[in-house]
Order: structure tokens, then C-alpha cells, then sequence
């Protein structure tokens, strides 16, 4: 195939690194970009890099914040007693369109799975161990997706909790559609899951 | 059910074929390789979202053709239309709509237009390996359980999962130990609901079985299925997960030590015998082919059961096999099992008086008569 710019060129092979996004799609998103004036082009430059300069973990419960520690963290009207621990941020997000929830988070960033290389080491798991070492009491709610990696680190965190005598842990209820993963699952099945769960 | 309109375009070898069915029984023939089986694989795909003949949806593409586009108009026993539209592309892509809307999986489909294949395959049942033998479950339980297709994705994930932390580490670390018991769990969880179910379904398999083998095709043996896991035959009282946990108590040092799962319901088998002899080795020609069609048979009447809806027939070129008399004795079974599409050579071998439809297929064209 003939290359008409070697810039162009470069532009569409970054493209198509995003999830999704083939090669096709790709090529009509750099075209797209080259028509656009400069400042628009510039902007999104920008944005991409305050992105990844200033978003990052809250260092108490791993959710994403432009801040040290996230809204809901040092938020003064959340019970800070209460973990709902998730695999991503966009699980949050679910979960706070409810309306429903009235504590705090942790998010993993992910769920064990070995065909992927995600061992517990790379999931914040060490700073939750941390995190509820320095509470007095607490309730733990497990809200994992229900596929087999989701169950398997729930599985894992139990039996890593179980030791603990001052939590109290239950997994959020079966309700969820089977296969589905929580970030599409609707609101009113997420909150009766949330009413429903079961103390493990 | 009932199929009444069928296209089938850009499908094996037919560019282009329209049918229409109006009789129970409807027979396609004309000489091999003329696109016969083709046209019972394009309902088969339909119904059950994948191709009886090959493993891949693109070999099923023609020749220099882009796509395929099958379409199917039903209508169920208590008389609701329904249509499946389903089409493939190259170099990847499927597309399922059901009445007009596209469906996210094959779960959706599948079970809600019962099918039974008859195929000179089906003696794979009986002579061919375990896998053969649990494809044969599956075939029944995936139609009968949108549960049973979950779990079993499930479990296959599992074990996928479990495998790769067993293969992928050099030294197993107590860390990694750790994880193998938290997979050995999730292994037990998910298996347990596949086995539950396919014990159930023996149970009641195994006597509509024997009906059909003795009273309806006169076999003079008992024919008997049990379901076999590590050499041991499991009843239908059998504690599933109490089962499953002593085998992988049992298996532990020896999964560790090979890196591989040796336990579950994908090692399983079915144990099939005629007079308490297993057929595999004992059976005569004769006995194997009227076992697999009460086995078939069965499989109708299961499926109607459950699925409150009759099961389309697709019968693939058997009649060749069979000698007169046993033609006689399905012959006579024909009209009862609600619609059936038959393959065969020659038109005439079929020689009953009724009603039927017969189409000739000729070089992946269709002319009706
Ligand atoms: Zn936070």
C-alpha cells in the first residue's frame, strides 16, 4: 500500500492501539483530526496529557481522582465504615448512579485471572489489608463481577479477610444478569443487589 | 415448530435458494454432492447457530462470495410467526436478528427452535470417544437449559484459567498453591450445576429410551445409559459437589504434579450397553443403528417435553444404511415426529404413500416437484 504522509501513517497505527478501534477506524479518526483546525488538534493534545499528569489513584482506596485522596473518601457524609470493594472505577460509577449507597470504596483495579498475567500482587489488595488493619470495625461488601475471575477474587478476598474479627463480609446478591458485568448492569438490579447481599 | 419459509443464499455451494414447506414431511434429493445436506446444514445453522458440517462459520461462505445471508420464517405449535436472520462475513463478523432484532448471544436463539439431527455421525455415540459422548449431552442440554449453556462457558473459563496458572509458573510458589486451591473452588462451584444437570437428564432419558428401543422399534435387548465419571457410574442421587470435592482431593498432588486439570465433567463419559454388554464392543451393526435411532428418537421426545414446542427433524442421508425392514419401521414413525427434512439419492427409496413435499437439488439450485 502506497503512504501518503509518514506522520499520518504514525498518527493511524496509535489509534488502532486503542481497545476497539481497527484499523479502518483508525485511519477515519486521523483523517478526521487533519481536517479539524489546529487549535482543536491542540486541545485534545492537551487533554490527553493533563490525563495522564494529574489523574490518578486516591492513595486511600485506589479509585481515580485529580486529587491525593478521591471525592467520596473526603467526603464527611460517607460512612467510612462501610467498603464496597470493586475491580474498576467505572464499577463506582455504576454503583453511585444508584443513589443508594451511603459508604466508601476500594477499588482493585482489575480481577485475579491468570490468562491474563493478573496475579493478586498487581491488584490493590495490599492497601485494603492496610486500610481495614486501621479501622476499628467495619463492613466489607464484595460487589465483583459475576464471571469466574470476578468470583475467583472474591473467593481469595474472603479467605484473606476471614482472619480479621472486627469486619464484617458479605458479597453483593445474585441478581445481576448471569454474564453480565456490573458496569452495565441497570440501577435497579445493582441497588436490590446491594439490599440483597449475603454475609459470607 | 415449524418452518415454513427458508432462503439460503451464498451458503457452501447455493448462491441463491428460496423453499417453501407446506407438508410434514419434505424430501431433498438428487445425486452427491449437489448441495443436499447443504440446505439441512442452513436450518441446522439457523436453529442452532452453528454448521453440523464444519467447525468454522467462514468455510461455510461460497466460494468468492463476500457473505452468506440465511433467513427462516417459523411458526411455533401454538401458531406464533417467528424469523431468524443470520448472516457471516468476511473476514469476520455474524449477525443474528430474531424477528428484526439483532441478538446479542447464541443463547438467545438456541432451544427456542428445538432441533434433532439424524447423521451417519451419530454413531460417534456410540463408537466414537467420550467427547463424542458429551457433545451428544450437550446437544440435548443446551437446547433445554439457557442455565446449562452459562455454566458450561463458565466452566470451560475455569479451567482455562486454572490450566494456564498451573503452565505458566516454573516452581510452583506457596503463593501460587494458594491460587491453585482458590481455582480448585471455582472449579467445584462451576462444575457441580453441569453435573446435577446431567444426571437429571439421564435419569429421565434412560426410560424414554427404553420405551422407544423395545416397544416402538421392537429391539429384543435392554438397552441402559449411565453417566461415568473416573471409572465410577453416578446416579441421579449422587451429591454432585460432595462428588466433585473428593475427586479433587484425590487428584491434588497429581494435578500439581502434571500442571493439569484432571478432574471435572469435561473428562466425563456415558456408559451405553444393550443387555449389560457395552454396545462399543459388543454390538452388532444392526443393533448400533436401531440404538441411535431410539436414541435420536428420544432426544425428540425429551426435547418436546421440555421445550413445550416440537422439535423440527433433519434426517441426513441414513436411509442409505438402513435395510428395508428398519426402513419400514421409521417410515411408519415419520409423520408422527412434526416436520422432518430428509437428504436421500434416489426419490423412490422412500417408498411410502402420503403427502410429501419433494424438492431436487441440482449444482446448489432447488426446483420444487
Ligand atoms: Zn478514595
Amino acid at each position: 500500500m502506497i503512504s501518503l504522509s509518514d506522520h499520518l501513517d504514525e498518527l493511524v497505527h496509535e489509534f488502532s492501539k486503542l481497545p476497539g478501534i481497527g484499523r479502518k477506524t483508525a485511519q477515519r479518526l486521523a483523517y478526521f483530526i487533519l481536517k479539524q483546525p489546529e487549535a482543536s488538534a491542540s486541545q485534545l493534545a492537551e487533554s490527553l496529557i493533563r490525563v495522564k499528569k494529574n489523574v490518578h489513584q486516591c492513595r486511600i482506596c485506589g479509585n481515580i481522582t485529580d486529587d491525593e485522596i478521591c471525592r467520596i473518601c473526603s467526603s464527611p457524609r460517607r460512612n467510612q465504615q462501610l467498603i464496597c470493594v470493586v475491580e474498576e472505577p467505572t464499577d463506582v460509577l455504576a454503583i453511585e448512579k444508584t443513589n443508594e449507597y451511603q459508604g466508601v470504596y476500594h477499588v482493585l483495579g482489575g480481577a485475579i485471572s491468570p490468562l491474563d498475567g493478573v496475579s493478586p500482587e498487581q491488584l490493590n489488595i495490599t492497601s485494603l489489608l492496610d486500610r481495614v488493619g486501621t479501622v476499628e470495625s467495619a463492613e466489607i461488601i464484595l460487589a465483583m463481577n459475576p464471571d469466574v475471575e470476578g468470583e475467583a477474587t472474591t473467593l481469595y478476598l474472603t479467605r484473606l479477610l476471614k482472619p480479621f474479627s472486627h469486619l464484617s463480609v458479605s458479597r453483593i446478591a445474585r441478581g445481576i444478569p448471569v454474564g453480565g458485568d456490573l458496569e452495565y448492569s441497570d440501577e435497579a438490579t445493582l441497588s436490590r443487589a446491594l439490599e440483597g447481599r449475603v454475609k459470607i | 415448530m415449524f418452518l415454513t419459509d427458508l432462503g439460503v443464499a451464498g451458503f457452501r455451494n447455493h448462491p441463491d435458494s428460496r423453499l417453501s414447506f407446506s407438508q410434514n414431511v419434505s424430501i431433498f434429493y438428487g445425486r452427491n454432492g449437489q448441495g443436499k445436506t447443504n440446505l439441512l446444514d442452513s436450518v441446522y445453522f439457523l436453529t442452532l447457530t452453528k454448521s453440523f458440517q464444519v467447525s468454522s462459520d467462514l468455510l461455510c461462505i461460497r466460494n468468492g462470495d463476500p457473505h452468506f445471508t440465511l433467513s427462516g420464517n417459523f411458526r411455533s405449535d401454538s401458531g406464533l410467526v417467528s424469523e431468524i436472520r443470520t448472516q457471516v462475513f468476511r473476514p469476520e463478523g455474524k449477525q443474528i436478528s430474531l424477528n428484526g432484532q439483532k441478538i446479542t448471544g447464541s443463547s438467545d436463539i438456541i432451544g427456542r427452535f428445538p432441533t434433532v439431527l439424524f447423521s451417519l455421525e451419530d454413531r460417534l455415540i456410540t463408537m466414537g470417544s467420550p467427547s463424542d459422548r458429551r457433545k451428544f449431552l450437550d446437544s440435548v442440554l443446551f437446547q433445554t437449559s439457557k442455565v446449562y449453556i452459562e455454566d458450561s462457558r463458565k466452566l470451560k473459563k475455569t479451567i482455562r484459567q486454572r490450566n494456564d496458572l498451573l503452565q505458566s509458573q516454573g516452581k510452583l510458589t506457596p503463593s501460587a498453591i494458594d491460587l491453585f486451591d482458590i481455582w480448585t473452588e471455582e472449579l467445584i462451584r462451576n462444575s457441580a450445576p453441569v453435573l446435577r444437570r446431567r444426571l437429571r437428564f439421564l435419569h429421565q432419558f434412560r426410560q424414554l429410551l427404553s420405551v422407544l428401543y423395545q416397544n416402538e422399534l421392537s429391539g429384543f435387548e435392554q438397552p441402559e445409559i449411565e453417566y461415568k465419571s473416573d471409572e465410577t457410574l453416578l446416579g441421579s442421587d449422587t451429591d454432585a459437589e460432595a462428588w466433585l470435592r473428593e475427586q479433587a482431593r484425590l487428584y491434588r498432588d497429581q494435578e500439581l504434579d502434571r500442571r493439569t486439570t484432571l478432574i471435572g465433567p469435561q473428562r466425563d463419559d456415558l456408559l451405553i450397553q444393550l443387555d449389560g454388554r457395552e454396545t462399543r464392543f459388543y454390538a452388532s451393526q444392526g443393533q448400533h443403528k436401531l440404538l441411535l435411532l431410539a436414541v435420536k428418537i428420544a432426544m425428540w421426545h425429551y426435547l418436546k417435553e421440555k421445550t413445550g414446542e416440537t422439535p423440527i427433524v433433519l434426517i441426513d442421508d441414513i436411509f442409505s444404511e438402513l435395510d428395508s425392514e428398519r426402513l419400514k419401521v421409521i417410515s411408519g414413525f415419520l409423520p408422527a415426529l412434526g416436520q422432518v427434512l430428509i437428504t436421500m439419492t434416489d426419490r423412490e427409496k422412500l417408498a411410502l404413500d402420503g403427502n410429501f413435499g419433494f424438492f431436487r437439488i441440482e449444482d446448489g439450485r432447488v426446483y420444487a416437484g
